[in-house]
Formats: C-alpha cells, sequence, structure tokens
C-alpha cells in the first residue's frame, strides 16, 4: 500500500496447519456468506485461512477467501469500486481511511467490535483508524489493524565487532555527527582491490529519508496539508542534503549507480552494510541463518536538530463493506483476523520461530511476546525495546505516520521522486536547488489532490 | 521449395555462393547476439547467487545448482497456471480463428453496405490502448457475473481478433478478384465460397495468424491480472509476474529465471514445431 | 446513411443483395464485438474523461463528479504529460531500425543458404516470450556492475560499462534497443513471407530484362513487399504508443527512470488511475491518446494509395 511499509520477506515460513487449533468462535452466522479479500504472502495466507477454516466451522458462515499481491491489490480494488462490487472484507490503509469513508464503502466498527478488544490495541494504530468526517485520530473506528509496523534501524554487530567499533547504544541514539563517525570507520576496502566494499549504511530514499527530516523538525507540508514548504526551508534542506553527503561527499554508503546495480537490502544480507532500516516485518528473514547469517541488533536512527529519533510506522488494517448483508458475521471474522490470541502467536513468531509483526493485542505484546523474546523461543534482534519505543514513543523516540498519510493522494510525493532526486544524492544538484525545483510540480498535485478531496467531501 | 531450388540451382554462380557465405555469417552473427540473452539466463538459473552477483564474466556454472527448477515447480501455482490458459487458449482459437477469417474474406471479395465504415470501425480497435476500456470492461464482466471465471478472457476474443482480420484481409488483396467472380459465376454459394476455395488459399496466413494469436495469449498478463480475481483461476503469466514480485527483492535471479525458462518453453517448442508449416504454406499462397 | 442506402438499395441486383447480406452475416461476429466490448466502453471512458471520477459509487458517483473538460485543459499545462509523450514518440524511433534489419534479415534468409529455419526460429524467439519474463531480463542484462553487457565490456577493455538504465538519455537508448531487440522477430518472419510470396517469374523476366540486383530490388521487392511493410508500420506504430510493461519492469522499483526520463504516457496514465485513482484524469490522457494514435493510423492509409502495390 501506498505509504505503508509492507515490503517483502526473505525468509520461507511454513505454518503449520494446527497452529491456530485452539481458536473458538462464539456466535451463529448459519447463513451468512462473506468474501474477503486481501493481499498476503504464503504464510500469512496459511494463517488466514485456518481462521477462516476455524470460523466457517463454529458459526456455519460460508467464507470466500481470494488473495492477491500488495502491487496489484490497489488496482483490483479500484476495479470493484467502481463496478460497485466491494468484497465484504478489505483491506483499508491508514492514508485512505478517509477517503474510503467519505466515499461511503466502509462501515463504523464500534457497534460490532466489544469495546475491551479495541482499547487493547495500540493507541497509535486505533487513531489512525478513526476518523470523525473531518479529521483522522477521533471518532468512530473503522479497521480492526492486521499490523502496526515500524520502520527502524538495525546494525550488524559482526561487522562492528571486526572494526572494533563500540555498538550503538539505544539510551543514546547517535547524532548526525557521531552516525557519520562510526560509518566512516565501517566502510572499508576488505579484500584490498582498491575498491570499497562495505559501507557504513545504504538507505533508500524513498523509504529512509523521512527518518531524516523529522528528526532536524523538517516536513514536506505546512500543517493544513495545503503547501509545499521545503522550498527555502533549512530544517528540511539541512537534513536532505545531510542524507545526501552520507553518498556523495562522505562516501559511506553505495554510490547512486552501485545502489541500482544491487539493493541495499540485497547488500545487508550480504554483510556489507553496517547500518540498515529493519522493518518489523524484516525480523523474521534477518533471523534466519540462510537469508542473513550475522549476528544483529537494533538501534535508534541518528538525531537531528530535534534530539528525538523518528521513524516512519505503518500499517494496513481490515475494514469492513458499508454494502455488506452480514456485518456482524463479517465483524466477528475481522476481529478474529486482527485480535486472535492463536493468530497472533503464529504471526509475531511464538509458534514459527520467525517474526513478521510486533503483536496488535498490546496485553500479549507487552507480556508474553517479550518474555518469549528473552527466553529464545522468538528469535530477535537484540534491542527489541526500540520498536515498542518507536510505537509508543519516549522522549528519545517517536514513531509517526507520514503527512503523506493525511493527504488524498500521493502524488505530490511521486513528484518528489520523479523529479530526479539522484541528481542530489550523486552531488551534481544541491538539496536547496532541488527543493526550489521541485517545489511547483508538487503544489500543483497536492492542490490537485485537494480539490479531488473536496468533490469528495461536497456531495 | 524443392522445386525453386532445382530451378534455381542451375543458375547460381561462384559468385553469389561466396556471398550466401557472407550472408550467412553475418546472420549466424546476429543470431547469436539475439538468442545469447536466453543462453544467459539459461546459464543464470543454475548458478549460485554468488556466482552471477560476482560482477565477472563468468557465463559458465561452477557450480551447477540445479534445484530452482523443482522449487519453481514446487512454490508457484504453475500447473493450474497452464490448465487455466489452455482453457482460454482453445475455444479462443477455434471460434475467434473461424470468425476472424470468415470476416477477413468478406472484407477483402465482397461488396456490401458500409464495409469500409464497419473495416475502419473496427480497425479503429486495434488502435485503442487497453487502458482507456479496461475499467468499462471491468464494470461490465461484474453485472455479467464472469469475474470469478475465465471468461472475461474467453468471450470477448471469440468474437474476432482485428489484428487477424486485417492480416488476413490484406493477404487475400494479393489473391487476384477472377477467382471470386468465377465462383459467382458457377453458383457456389458465399459460404461455399469461403469454405472451400479462399479458406484454404489463406490457411498458412490463418496458421500464421493464430500462432501469433496462440502466444499473445499465453504471454498476456494485463488483461488476467484485472479481470481475474481468485487465484484458482490466474493464468500463467499472472503465477510468473507474482512470483516476479517476490523475488526479485532478495536478487533470486536464479529462481527467476528458472521460472521465465519454464514459462517460454512451451511456445518455443510450438515455434519449432510449427514454423515450417507455418511459414511455407504463408509462402505459396499466392496463386497463379 | 439511411436515406442514402435505401437509394442505392433499389439499384441493386438480387444477386448483389445476397452478396450483401451474407457480407454483413459474415463480419456481424466482429462488428458485434466492436459494438459491446469496444463502443461502449470507449464512449464511457469519454465520459470517464468529463469528470474527475475516482471510482467511488459506479455510474451514478461520476456523473456527479462532472466537470466539463476541465482535465483537457489541465492536461495541456501539465509537463509531466508532456515529457512522457516526448519519451514515447523518442521510442517510436526503434521502429524504422526494426523494420531496415527485418528486411535485410529476412533477404538474407531467402537466399540459398544453410539452416535459415534455425535462424529464423532464433530471431523469433524473443517475440513469443513473455514480455514481463524478457524485461526482467533484460533488466539484469543492463545491470551497473552485475549484468552481461558491463561485465563484458569489463573483460573486454577492463573499464566500467555505463548506468544503461540510471541515465537520462541513455535509459531512453536502452530501451530502444531492448524493443528493436523483442519485436525484431516479427518484422523478419512477415517479410520473409512477403518474399516468398513473390513469384519467381518477377525476377526472371527481370533477369531477361537485365535489371541489376538494386533494380530488382527497387522495382519488384520493394514495391510487392509494400502491403506487408504497410502492416507492420501500422501495427508497430500502434504498439509503440502503447509501451507499458517494459518501463514499469526494467526502471528501478518501477519508478520510471531518474527524472521520470523512461516513461511513457501509457505508464504516466496508469500511474494517475491506480496510484492517485484519478480515473477521470487518466481517461483524459487515455482519450488523447487514442486521438493520436488514430490520426496516425489515419494519416498512414491516407498515405497507402500512394506507395503500397498489390498485385492485381
Amino acid at each position: 500500500m501506498r505509504g505503508g511499509a509492507n515490503e517483502q520477506v526473505g525468509a520461507q515460513i511454513t505454518v503449520d496447519e494446527s497452529a491456530t487449533d485452539n481458536v473458538a468462535v462464539e456466535g451463529e452466522f448459519g447463513d451468512a456468506d462473506i468474501t474477503v479479500f486481501i493481499y498476503a504472502q504464503d504464510h500469512e495466507k496459511a494463517v488466514y485461512q485456518s481462521l477462516i477454516d476455524k470460523f466457517m466451522e463454529s458459526t456455519g458462515a460460508n467464507v470466500t477467501f481470494e488473495v492477491t499481491t500488495a502491487d496489484e491489490y490497489g488496482q483490483k480494488i479500484l476495479a470493484y469500486k467502481a463496478a460497485g462490487d466491494m468484497p465484504d472484507i478489505f483491506y483499508v490503509g491508514p492514508d485512505t481511511v478517509a477517503a474510503n469513508v467519505d466515499d461511503g464503502y466502509i462501515l463504523p466498527l464500534d457497534e460490532y467490535v466489544p469495546e475491551e478488544t479495541i482499547n487493547d490495541l495500540w493507541p497509535a494504530i486505533t487513531e489512525a483508524y478513526r476518523y470523525d468526517g473531518t479529521q483522522a485520530g477521533a471518532g468512530p473506528i473503522y479497521c480492526l489493524p492486521k499490523d502496526l509496523s515500524t520502520f527502524a534501524f538495525a546494525y550488524n554487530k559482526t561487522l562492528f565487532d571486526e572494526a572494533g567499533v563500540e555498538y550503538p547504544d539505544p539510551e543514546n541514539p547517535y547524532t548526525w555527527e557521531e552516525f557519520l563517525e562510526v560509518c566512516g570507520k565501517l566502510t572499508i576496502d576488505k579484500d584490498g582491490d582498491g575498491e570499497i566494499d562495505q559501507w557504513g549504511c545504504a538507505n533508500a530514499l524513498q523509504w529512509a529519508l523521512d527518518a531524516f527530516i523529522y528528526t532536524n523538525g523538517g516536513h514536506f507540508l505546512n500543517e493544513d496539508y495545503t503547501q509545499v514548504v521545503i522550498d527555502g526551508q533549512q530544517e528540511f534542506i539541512d537534513a536532505f542534503q545531510y542524507f545526501a553527503d552520507l553518498t556523495c561527499k562522505y562516501n559511506v554508503t553505495p554510490t547512486v549507480e552501485q545502489d541500482t546495480a544491487l539493493g541495499g537490502y540485497q547488500r545487508w544480507l550480504d554483510g556489507q552494510i553496517g547500518f540498515y532500516a529493519c522493518g518489523t516485518w524484516d525480523v523474521g528473514a534477518f533471523m534466519d541463518e540462510n537469508t542473513f547469517p550475522y549476528e544483529w541488533g537494533l538501534c535508534a536512527w541518528p538525531t537531528g536538530s530535534t534530539g528525538k529519533s523518528m521513524t516512519r510506522n505503518g500499517s494496513v488494517g481490515f475494514a469492513v463493506s458499508a454494502d455488506t448483508e452480514y456485518p456482524e458475521a463479517a465483524a466477528a471474522l475481522i476481529t478474529l483476523f486482527s485480535t486472535d490470541l492463536e493468530g497472533q502467536r503464529v504471526l509475531s513468531g511464538e509458534t514459527t520461530g520467525a517474526s513478521l509483526q510486533i503483536p496488535n493485542i498490546m496485553s500479549y505484546a507487552k507480556g508474553d511476546f517479550k518474555d518469549r523474546i528473552a527466553d529464545g523461543t522468538i528469535p530477535y534482534g537484540e534491542n527489541v525495546d526500540v520498536i515498542f519505543n518507536y510505537i509508543e514513543g519516549t522522549d528519545k523516540y517517536e514513531g509517526l505516520f507520514v503527512e503523506l498519510t493525511y493527504t488524498y493522494n500521493g502524488d505530490w510525493w511521486q513528484e518528489f521522486l520523479n523529479g530526479g532526486y539522484e541528481y542530489v544524492l550523486n552531488g551534481e544538484m544541491t538539496a536547496a536547488e532541488y527543493c526550489a525545483q521541485v517545489q511547483p510540480a508538487m503544489q500543483a498535485a497536492l492542490d490537485n489532490a485537494n480539490e479531488m478531496k473536496a468533490a469528495a467531501n461536497g456531495q | 521449395m524443392k522445386n525453386k531450388d532445382q530451378l534455381s540451382s542451375g543458375i547460381t554462380s561462384r559468385k553469389e555462393k561466396t556471398i550466401n557465405i557472407i550472408v550467412f555469417i553475418l546472420l549466424s552473427l546476429g543470431a547469436v547476439v539475439m538468442i545469447f540473452p536466453f543462453f544467459y539466463m539459461v546459464m543464470t538459473s543454475f548458478m549460485t547467487k554468488n556466482q552471477y552477483l560476482s560482477g565477472q564474466l563468468r557465463v559458465i556454472p561452477d557450480p551447477w545448482v540445479w534445484g530452482k527448477y523443482s522449487e519453481v515447480m514446487a512454490k508457484g501455482n504453475f500447473i493450474s497456471g497452464i490448465l487455466n490458459t489452455v482453457k482460454v487458449e482453445i475455444p479462443v482459437l477455434i471460434i475467434g480463428g473461424f470468425t476472424s477469417s470468415l470476416a477477413a474474406f468478406a472484407f477483402a471479395k465482397m461488396e456490401f453496405r458500409a464495409k469500409g465504415a464497419i473495416f475502419m470501425g473496427l480497425l479503429a480497435t486495434i488502435m485503442i490502448p487497453f487502458a482507456v476500456i479496461m475499467i468499462p470492461q471491468y464494470v461490465m464482466f461484474t453485472k455479467f457475473g464472469w469475474t470469478d471465471t475465465l471468461l472475461p478472457l474467453i468471450i470477448p476474443a471469440c468474437f474476432g481478433n482485428i489484428s487477424m482480420v486485417f492480416f488476413l484481409r490484406q493477404n487475400l488483396t494479393s489473391i487476384p478478384n477472377d477467382l471470386m467472380d468465377a465462383a459467382k459465376l458457377d453458383g457456389c454459394g458465399y459460404f461455399r465460397t469461403f469454405a472451400q476455395i479462399f479458406f484454404p488459399l489463406m490457411k498458412g496466413a490463418v496458421g500464421t495468424q493464430l500462432t501469433l494469436w496462440f502466444m499473445a495469449i499465453w504471454n498476456d498478463y494485463l488483461a488476467p491480472t484485472i479481470f481475474l480475481r481468485s487465484e484458482k483461476n490466474w493464468t500463467l503469466q499472472v503465477v510468473i509476474r507474482s512470483f516476479n514480485t517476490y523475488y526479485s527483492i532478495q536478487s533470486d535471479y536464479a529462481l527467476i529465471m528458472a521460472a521465465s525458462v519454464i514459462a517460454m518453453l512451451p511456445t518455443i517448442a510450438l515455434f519449432f514445431c510449427f514454423q515450417r508449416v507455418i511459414i511455407e504454406s504463408v509462402a505459396i499462397s499466392g496463386i497463379k | 446513411m439511411a436515406g442514402k442506402g435505401k437509394k442505392q438499395k433499389s439499384k441493386l441486383s438480387a444477386m448483389a443483395r445476397r452478396e450483401e447480406k451474407w457480407g454483413l452475416l459474415f463480419v456481424a461476429a466482429p462488428a458485434a464485438g466492436f459494438l459491446i466490448f469496444m463502443l461502449y466502453p470507449i464512449i464511457f471512458a469519454f465520459l470517464t474523461s468529463l469528470t474527475t471520477w475516482n471510482g467511488a459509487k459506479g455510474f451514478a458517483g461520476m456523473m456527479d463528479r462532472f466537470c466539463g473538460f476541465d482535465n483537457y485543459i489541465k492536461l495541456f499545462a501539465d509537463k509531466r504529460f508532456w515529457q512522457t509523450l516526448l519519451t514515447t514518440t523518442i521510442y517510436l524511433l526503434g521502429i524504422p531500425i526494426g523494420m531496415i534489419l527485418g528486411l535485410v534479415c529476412a533477404m538474407g534468409m531467402n537466399r540459398k543458404i544453410p539452416g535459415v529455419r534455425v535462424l529464423r526460429t532464433m530471431y523469433y524467439v524473443p517475440v513469443i516470450s513473455s514480455l514481463v519474463s524478457v524485461s526482467i531480463l533484460w533488466a539484469w542484462v543492463y545491470n551497473y556492475d552485475y549484468g552481461l553487457l558491463n561485465t563484458i565490456i569489463k573483460a573486454l577493455t577492463g573499464l566500467h560499462g555505463p548506468n544503461w538504465l540510471g541515465d537520462e538519455a541513455l535509459i531512453k537508448v536502452s530501451m530502444i534497443i531492448f524493443m528493436v531487440w523483442k519485436g525484431l522477430g516479427t518484422s523478419i518472419i512477415l517479410y520473409l513471407a512477403g518474399l516468398q510470396n513473390i513469384p519467381r517469374s518477377y525476377y526472371e523476366a527481370a533477369m531477361v530484362d537485365g535489371a541489376s540486383g538494386w533494380q530488382k530490388f527497387k522495382s519488384i521487392t520493394l514495391p510487392l513487399l509494400s502491403p506487408v511493410t504497410f502492416y507492420i508500420l501500422v501495427t508497430t506504430l500502434i504498439g509503440g504508443f502503447q509501451v507499458f510493461v517494459e518501463v514499469q519492469v526494467m526502471t528501478p522499483n518501477g519508478n520510471g527512470g531518474i527524472g521520470y526520463s523512461a516513461a511513457t504516457i501509457v505508464f504516466y496514465l496508469y500511474q494517475k488511475a491506480f496510484e492517485s485513482y484519478q480515473l477521470g484524469y487518466a481517461s483524459t490522457i487515455a482519450v488523447i491518446l487514442a486521438i493520436i494514435i488514430f490520426a496516425i493510423t489515419l494519416i498512414n492509409f491516407i498515405g497507402q494509395n500512394k506507395w503500397v502495390k498489390t498485385m492485381d
């Protein structure tokens, strides 16, 4: 999903059919006929399928389960909308809640889902799915989360040991200067052939730039999301320039060309990278010996002028179609998907040994889940608290939904990416010049999005 | 073909022979360039990740890794993807091939009202980007209740393929109109004229077009992607694509290349088997 | 039209009327298919282009968002539209290159040389391969550090090859090379069929007249191949305006290339439709694209009389 943080998982995870044997569903929906349409990877599909089987068994409902891939999902859901033929249950991200509510596609769930269930979800996530008709964050809740992810930072301990560098301290995030220094120590020519073959970090701009902008007090848009304000905004420009300088001035990342040849993800897996972004969905893969044969730990993104380490949170949620004939049954099923303890045990790694998400259920996440990590049942990188810090927020950490979440569409961000930012990364252009150059196109796209939003609300 | 060869062999001079050798060498070099990426693809499918990410020019796998093919067959929904594709191919090629040939005959050799207008109208359809009609078509197929079947890929195609009509019509213009007039004078019915006189004459062209169409259906992925809802109906390309999406992030090129090799084999095998008939019959379709 | 038809009808003989009836029947299937699966969707798409529809609430929702020709006005001021249109046009350069190469190869294969069948098949393999697969293959071939091309260049010269897909100008060249490679087999097979279709007696007659090779080519081969040339030209031009998959698969992250430099008009259209849900605006691009393609095809057909010959 746009703005969401659902990427690919490298490890092969097998889910045993008996994994959700203990599921119990109350209710009788004998005549209900529900279609579920989501995107999922094989292991997720297996979990949801087994939950569906249990649901059908105990309630008598009939459920059709249709799955597609993440990158085709938007296109298909659009076709369903145009045809006026919505599945009963489908995915909606925080970025599209408002649009879906405005267009009358999804049902408020408060009536169907017990309050204590909602209260045991992370506040950050329930807020993202509330909408009162004008503002996000308040009003009825429209989705139950499939997950709440955060885009933390990780480091390869093996490389730190080899270079004789001290591990980062999660309690005291690096400043940019410190970060640069450490990256410099990790950037070396390992095989002595005259070419650098190990780098301090490798950040894909489209995912990682936010972590630099926001920590420096920068932002793309003004407060009511009507103006693009990057041109001349020192906080933004400094952060962007620092981000680019890591590549073109200090050379502690692979060059732009090298990055097109082999992405940072693969280089990290190959042990060429000291620091790399680690989404909560990546943990299973990074703990898999065959995929990533290195010791690693979690740490904070380096901090800019605010002194607070920041990163993006992400989520996608299960929504119930406003057209469904069986709202109770559909709501019961998504409650199962989202908050069934057995299902969460599977997805968060307790049953499978490969963690793909932080549990949606707060009490379980802070209790059993952490204990299982501590006792080694759930393989996890060191310092899992970093993840919790970003999700809950502390005085040194903050996870947030990026500005893209709150605009009608992502065209303005697309314009930022299409403007040729690579020229900043390779040093042919300064961040300031780029911001000045690209802002008008971004503004036009944003104006256009706001017009569309107004048209939708005007009805 | 043989007759022509015998005929020309008498006149072939030494100079001609030299030119032929040079031409042969040049064409062979060109063919190697055309094929080499595929060769590299097949080789990559047997390489270890270390080898194909070494940056060295090493084309032969060392060591050979054979497992990717069984991995592909076991993982993707390959067999059902192939079956679904075949389920689309058979009715479309038989019915669509028939309707297209018949229409081409009518456009080329018959006179009727609004012929030019109808033909231009039809021709206009090949100019319409799929993107334009995709959403409206989807809305329509939903109303027909087709979205959980293969029908959206079958029914519209059975009405005929306009590129095929266009090419066959072009092909028929090289057949003199006298033949048509003769048939009329003999009192031969129009359908019989088509079936017994003209269809045999354009059989080769029909064969070529059907082969091309077969491959187009085999390789199509945009329409199936949009119209086919659930996995059980996915055609091969959709299966392959979901596969590609998943494994390129991990740079598992060996696996992706293995999948592509398997997906390409049927079309290449088919072309190897039928190319002779196709091209030779096209070549002799001109009558004297 | 109806009035004119009536007048004509009265003049028609019984035989002509019978021919008319059968002719219409024979083209009925494609004509019906055209009406249902093309004309109706096209009208629908045109209506969509006059709205700011985002797909919501079906047809009624669409008409609620009627905006007249606003989208068209916006489109003409849209830099990205012009950029992608220009890129699309640049890619069309691959068409004459492919046709000339195709004709040259076909003429070579039409000679008495061994292994023509094998050669022909080899040239044709790219055509019959799935576009998705070969696009991925070529993205891999073009890879800056590990691709086949740059490893060959390095092995031969010791220098690092260029960033085939990472430079605004070069990426266009790379795409054209790819497209020529992909399509060459089609023009070869069609030209070869055309060449073999030319009665040998024509050449023999020319030989008797003492015509040179070039004269034979110019006055027999080329004119008699003109229907094939026409066919290839028309279809590749139409296809050339619809390039999409290559761009999506071959540019890093499917982003359209550095500074959107490889993006085509259809790529832009897809992004508008499926990433920002602007179905109205996307339909406007589609309508303009359809008009461009229609105009170019029309020009082709009008010009056809000047150079396309039949054997009658």
